[in-house]
């Protein structure tokens, strides 16, 4: 059913109350039914006014705000779809809060446990644990949307029938692939009696989203 | 008093109505000065807070042009809270499902030792710093417990601190089922106290 549209110039001056009987029932009930979106409903008797939820139509330029403001709103993004900003009171700088899509990336195998989250400005944080079946090993970046790799954290894990890790050396390389990282390459070389395959590590990789 | 949609109603006396109609103005005035700027004041309309009940359905539906903000109630490994979640509109690519993306954890620790935050998808953050006590003939490994527990622990990385005895890859780490993690040291400690520095992503 339309709701009937809200009309502020009734009642005139010269209507009786009686007259305008259909349009003060049509501007309350258009009144009742638009706030009731996003709201608590006006003839709820408790908590009216609150949110059930924020439903932020799309913009298509960054909110203007004032000396005492944040706007938060949405935008759509280039690659992605419409996502959620914030922006600093006068105008001031804008963050695209939340990044991509996320989901859990499918483990490969049984060489790879992968996941990935996102920090605000178009960071990706992949993390997880590899174990290796040999040198040139790759940890595979999944989504692969990176155009910058900023930072390889990698610890090894301790072996499960020793205290002890075992001594080694890695060094680290990029694969890309049309433009963006799908991979970091892993080798590794022994120090003494340590392994010349990479162990099973953890790792922790910072990049920049498209 | 209570807004009422459905009035005026058929003819009661004209005082009657002014009555109806003005409690109708004034509640909805109330009503909307409840996290808006109340009517008549500057910037009358816009939010001063966002107060988001919660709802009963996990996720309320999108369309193809906005985003939706909401609370849903989540059970983690340690506790049961309102969280706060974001659905986009789609999925690009349509690859993967559009799951509503939970935003929030109830809980920081930012007073330390055993520092912890949150990121968005439903992880934890554990970071702090923790000592090798001096053994110079046996390789003591480091217990840290984690607080408050999480469901799966992910990631875990370690480093020996400032002026180490280690190197690359001597320093390695496991998890020990959902709430410890362990270092062990490359080498016995035979100086002073070695600090190593760590970091844990969990599952909440």
């Amino acid at each position: 059913m339309t709701t009937p549209p809200f009309n502020p110039q009734v009642p005139l001056a010269t209507d009786f109350i009686a007259d305008s009987q259909q349009e003060f029932l049509t501007n309350f009930k258009t009144i009742s039914t638009a706030f009731a979106n996003n709201h608590i409903s006006l003839e709820s008797f408790s908590n009216n006014g609150n949110h059930t939820f924020i439903s932020l139509l799309e913009q298509a330029v960054p909110r203007s705000t004032e000396s005492q403001e944040i706007a938060l709103y949405t935008k759509k993004v280039k690659g992605q779809t419409t996502q959620l900003f914030m922006r600093y009171p006068l105008d001031g700088k804008e963050f695209q809060l939340n990044e991509y899509q996320l989901y859990r990336p499918p483990h490969i195998g049984n060489i790879q446990a992968a996941f990935f989250s996102v920090l605000p400005g178009g960071i990706i944080v992949y993390f997880g644990s590899i174990f290796p079946t040999g040198n040139s090993f790759p940890i595979t970046l999944n989504p692969a949307i990176c155009k910058n790799i900023m930072g390889i954290n990698l610890c090894p894990i301790t072996p499960s029938s020793s205290n002890l890790a075992t001594n080694f050396q890695s060094n680290v390389s990029l694969r890309q692939k049309k433009g963006v990282y799908d991979a970091v390459i892993l080798n590794t070389q022994p120090l003494g009696t340590g392994p010349s395959n990479p162990p099973p590590q953890y790792y922790l990789i910072f990049g920049n989203i498209l | 008093m209570t807004y009422k949609a459905n009035i005026p109603q058929d003819l009661p006396p004209p005082s009657v109505i002014v009555d109806q109609i003005r409690e109708n103005f004034s509640t909805f005035a109330s009503v909307f000065d409840n996290n808006h700027q109340a009517l008549n004041l500057n910037n009358q309309g816009k939010h001063t807070n966002v107060i988001l009940q919660v709802g009963t359905t996990g996720s309320p539906p999108v369309d193809d042009n906005s985003n939706r903000l909401y609370t849903f109630g989540v059970q983690s490994n340690s506790s049961f809270s309102r969280q706060l979640f974001l659905k986009i509109p789609k999925f690009l690519p349509n690859d993967q499902p559009n799951d509503p993306i939970q935003l929030t954890f109830n809980s920081v620790n930012t007073a330390g030792p055993l520092y912890q935050s949150f990121l968005i998808g439903g992880f934890l953050v554990f970071i702090g710093t923790a000592n090798q006590p001096i053994n110079p003939n046996t390789i003591v490994p480091i217990t840290i417990n984690l607080t408050p527990v999480p469901k799966d622990i992910l990631c875990i990385i370690a480093n020996v601190n400032g002026s180490g005895i280690g190197f690359q890859g001597t320093v390695s780490a496991k998890a020990v089922g959902n709430s410890q993690i362990v270092i062990t040291p490359g080498q016995p400690n035979s100086g002073a106290t070695q600090p190593y520095t760590w970091l844990a992503i969990c599952g909440q």
